[in-house]
């Protein structure tokens, strides 16, 4: 484990392009960009657009065809590094149900410490923290069918955590939840990097989440088309509809009444900038 | 082709340790013609009550009145029912299992016992309901196709069998926005021009604030209310007790006449929201003029 | 809900045999079959009795749930019994009846025969009944973990059987949504011959196996990205320990069998 970690980004992508046929089209085409430490980053994107392979070069589940990804300074395509890259891009995936391996969530969650070969003493406060964080302290001893999708999801985020990792990848964790589930889930990754500091990607295709980042990368047919914070990129409406993507209901509606006259600034996303923005334009004494 | 509902209650399990009720006392009447919209959190008994309906469920109790057939008495024959109401479930590409699309789209009238020539004319009819292009897609496997193709074959397979009542478990579940909207849309043209009862299972309240004429509200097993969309989603403080939201536009509107803006209280579109938006003049608590419905002066323009 | 069921036979407790460690309730098991084996004739069943007896009260099973473990074998211990009564040679005949005819010896040897296939299932039925079935798939492999220098996958058929034990309640869903689904379609899985039955069954199992497949790629994926990487290496959260108690239970059952060899020697 080197020192340089304080000095280099979680995650640094340089000209990366990806295929899965050498023959057939790149599903990642020659994307760069860098993740800075402790930013909650949303990769947002249609289905088919590359952000789930994007996501597995992320850890060196692939390895680029072209180009480098570094996670922490470190090369993926390092064959030595393999299993320190893995311990510090931790990384949640789509189906509850796929990725947890034990019977018992305590368990669960202690899988990808026995992996790493921490020593037992060690593994359990590690295991009650993680648990702790994902307020999943209750559940410890139940058995994973018997969970709801949100809580399956929040299981998986403590199997990551409990690995302190630098940066934790989620690919789609919310896609197969309803919504309850995709608010506890994503509050939970929030409180995360807020207040551990943990760098946040967020893959997703919804756009009300995307919202909620520091920074939102729009990937259309596997490279980058629009690289921003989400105040700029969802008041773009006519440009993300042409990816395929839909803008959150409330910059939907900004841009329609700036269209018809009204003096909305940029950058409207939720139903309380709303509020604010029309008392200040429709009665700007107060 | 109405369909009722009378006191049903189920229970999973009766009588063992692990028995939990999934409905309890559900009275409703579905007339023809109709788009319900069924809400409720998961473990609302939304799929349970969905079940009962083709006869998929035997009720514990009460019993469901299919065309004015008790469906739930004994030595039924099912197929006449699962004829009329088609049920398509959740994730229901994960069905497919025939080795071309045709093939699987052929299942349901096939178990018809339906003749060669009446089948061939039934899938063709269901890949057009679809959007689907016969001529490119029936001869392929399902399982090359992209899930949001991959879940209008499995659609297809069930209006097949030319049902009057469509059922569909959370339709766009996993789909992007793009996919979302499109089957949306194709769900709209089936009630609006297939002249289809529907029956559509969400908890998106956007996807069916727009589509459904009804809605029913279910909650740890209960019917808590029904009623068109504006009646439902003028109920905010009821739909969050239950751990529902409302559609954002009423979320607005509510959050704007709590802060003094002269709005109705039922809007629950985003098209309603800016034309009323449009019409306000000026400070929300200024002096009401009259309340004629024509455009004001907007302010200055950009 | 199918998936409210428990798996398996066991059933949760904190008595003496419940808290043995799995390793050794194993080699228990082991040495209680070689006594089973050792046993001459039907007389000195009476010793594995005793020590059944011994096990289940200090496990605090009752006699009729160790015996449920018989039921789906009891048409092999009809035809087990049967072979044996009418095909055994001896000399002492007891009835005569056109080729069939049952002698003396033939009758004890079936009863013995019967017997030792009750004692076996039974007596294992207390190891399954008490252990769980992660305790138990956790005393395997470490039991198996020295014939890994003949490279016998000791962890990896461990991993296996923890996942399969993890996938069966999600299975078990899925086959309920996909049946219920082709019954949507009009499928029928309950009327018809047995050719008939079999086909319906393919609209059920083609789109499991999918999802099987589905479930085993993404996990495999999901393992990698937590630093699976086999059984070196890896520590455990669950560490298996020796007490007194396993000891002294080694000690009575090796007792048990001496008994029981010696008997056979000495009284045959």
């Amino acid at each position: 484990m080197s020192e340089n970690t304080q000095t280099t980004h979680p995650l640094e992508l340089t000209d990366v392009s990806f295929g899965y046929d050498p023959q057939g089209p790149l599903a990642v085409n020659h994307v760069s960009f860098t993740i800075q430490k402790g930013s909650f980053v949303a990769i947002l994107g249609h289905n088919g657009s590359g952000k789930s392979t994007l996501a597995k070069l992320m850890n060196a589940l692939y390895l680029p065809t072209e180009g480098q990804v570094l996670v922490c300074g470190m090369d993926t395509t390092d064959d030595d590094l393999l299993w320190d890259i893995r311990k510090r891009a931790g990384m949640v995936f789509q189906n509850p149900d796929n990725q947890i391996v034990a019977t018992v969530v305590r368990e669960d969650v202690a899988f990808g410490l026995e992996n790493m070969g921490v020593p037992q003493p060690e593994m359990i406060p590690r295991i009650d923290a993680a648990l702790k964080a994902v307020r999943m302290t209750d559940h410890a001893a139940a058995a994973p069918h018997m969970l709801s999708g949100g809580q399956k999801q929040r299981v998986a985020v403590a199997g990551v955590l409990a690995m302190e990792p630098e940066v934790m990848i989620l690919d789609e964790v919310t896609a197969m939840l309803d919504p309850s589930g995709r608010a506890e889930v994503l509050s939970t990754v929030r409180k995360l990097n807020r207040d551990k500091g943990i760098t946040v990607v967020w893959i997703t295709h919804f756009m009300e989440e995307a919202a909620q980042a520091d920074r939102v990368v729009v990937l259309s047919k596997g490279a980058v088309a629009m690289d921003g914070p989400p105040g700029e990129i969802f008041s773009q409406v006519e440009e993300l509809q042409a990816l395929g993507l839909d803008v959150p209901p409330m910059a939907a509606l900004a841009g329609e009444l700036r269209r018809a006259g009204l003096l909305l600034p940029q950058g409207i996303l939720t139903v309380a900038d709303m509020v604010k923005e029309l008392k200040q334009t429709l009665c700007p004494s107060r | 082709m109405p369909i009722q509902i009378e006191h049903l209650s189920h229970t999973y399990l009766p009588g063992s340790p692990f028995s939990s009720v999934a409905i309890h006392d559900v009275t409703l009447d579905i007339q023809d013609g109709e788009f319900i919209g069924i809400l409720g959190h998961t473990g609302s008994g939304k799929t349970t009550l969905a079940q009962h309906l083709n006869g998929l469920l035997r009720p514990t109790e009460g019993r469901v009145v299919v065309d004015g057939l008790d469906i739930t008495q004994k030595g039924i024959r099912l197929l006449e029912v699962r004829k009329k109401v088609g049920l398509v479930f959740q994730y229901p590409e994960h069905q497919l299992f025939e080795e071309t699309v045709a093939k699987d789209i052929a299942f349901g009238p096939k178990n018809m016992g339906l003749d060669k020539a009446e089948i061939a004319e039934r899938v063709q009819e269901a890949c057009a309901l679809v959007g689907l292009p016969f001529d490119q897609v029936a001869d392929r496997s399902p399982f090359e196709l992209s899930g949001g193709q991959m879940r209008r074959v499995a659609i297809a397979g069930v209006l097949a069998m030319r049902p009057r009542v469509l059922i569909l478990d959370e339709p766009t579940a996993g789909l992007d926005p793009a996919g979302r909207r499109s089957i949306l849309d194709m769900i709209r043209s089936l009630h609006a021009k297939g002249g289809l009862t529907v029956i559509m299972i969400s908890h998106n309240m956007d996807d069916i604030a727009s589509l459904a004429t009804r809605l029913v509200v279910m909650s740890a097993g209960k019917l808590v209310m029904t009623g068109t969309p504006r009646e439902v989603f003028g109920q905010e403080e009821l739909l969050k007790s239950i751990g529902l939201g409302v559609p954002q536009a009423a979320e607005l509107t509510h959050a704007l006449i709590a802060q003094g803006f002269d709005l109705p209280k039922d809007l629950y579109t985003l098209e309603e929201v800016r034309d009323h938006l449009l019409r306000l003049v000026g400070c929300p608590s200024a002096p009401k003029e009259d309340q004629g419905p024509g455009p004001k002066e907007v302010p200055a323009h950009a | 809900m199918l998936k409210d069921i428990t798996l398996g036979q066991y059933l949760p407790g904190n008595t003496l045999v419940h808290r043995l460690d799995p390793r050794a309730k194993i080699l228990l098991t082991a040495l209680y079959i070689a006594m089973v084996f050792c046993v001459k004739s039907p007389v000195w069943y009476v010793l594995p009795l005793g020590y059944l007896v011994l096990a289940s009260r200090t496990a605090g099973l009752r006699f009729r749930q160790m015996l449920k473990s018989v039921k789906p074998l009891r048409f092999l211990l009809i035809l087990t019994f049967a072979l044996n009564l009418f095909f055994s040679a001896g000399t002492t005949v007891w009835l005569q009846w056109g080729v069939l005819r049952i002698t003396r010896e033939g009758f004890f040897t079936a009863l013995h025969f019967s017997m030792r296939l009750v004692f076996l299932v039974v007596g294992t039925s207390v190891l399954t009944l008490t252990t769980s079935p992660v305790s138990l798939s956790d005393g395997i492999e470490m039991l198996l973990k020295p014939l890994k220098v003949i490279r016998f996958p000791a962890h990896e058929l461990a991993m296996m059987m923890t996942i399969a034990l993890r996938f069966i309640p999600t299975l078990i869903e899925e086959t309920d949504k996909i049946m219920k689904a082709q019954m949507a379609r009009g499928a029928d899985f309950e009327s018809g011959n047995l050719l008939r039955r079999v086909k319906a069954m393919v609209p059920l199992l083609v789109p499991l196996f999918v999802s099987a497949f589905r479930h085993a790629g993404d996990l495999a994926m999901a393992m990698e990205a937590r630093c699976y990487h086999g059984g070196e290496g890896r520590t455990r959260l669950r560490v298996l320990r020796f007490t007194p108690a396993d000891g002294y239970a080694l000690a009575l059952t090796l007792g048990f069998l001496a008994l029981v060899i010696a008997g056979g020697v000495l009284l045959p």
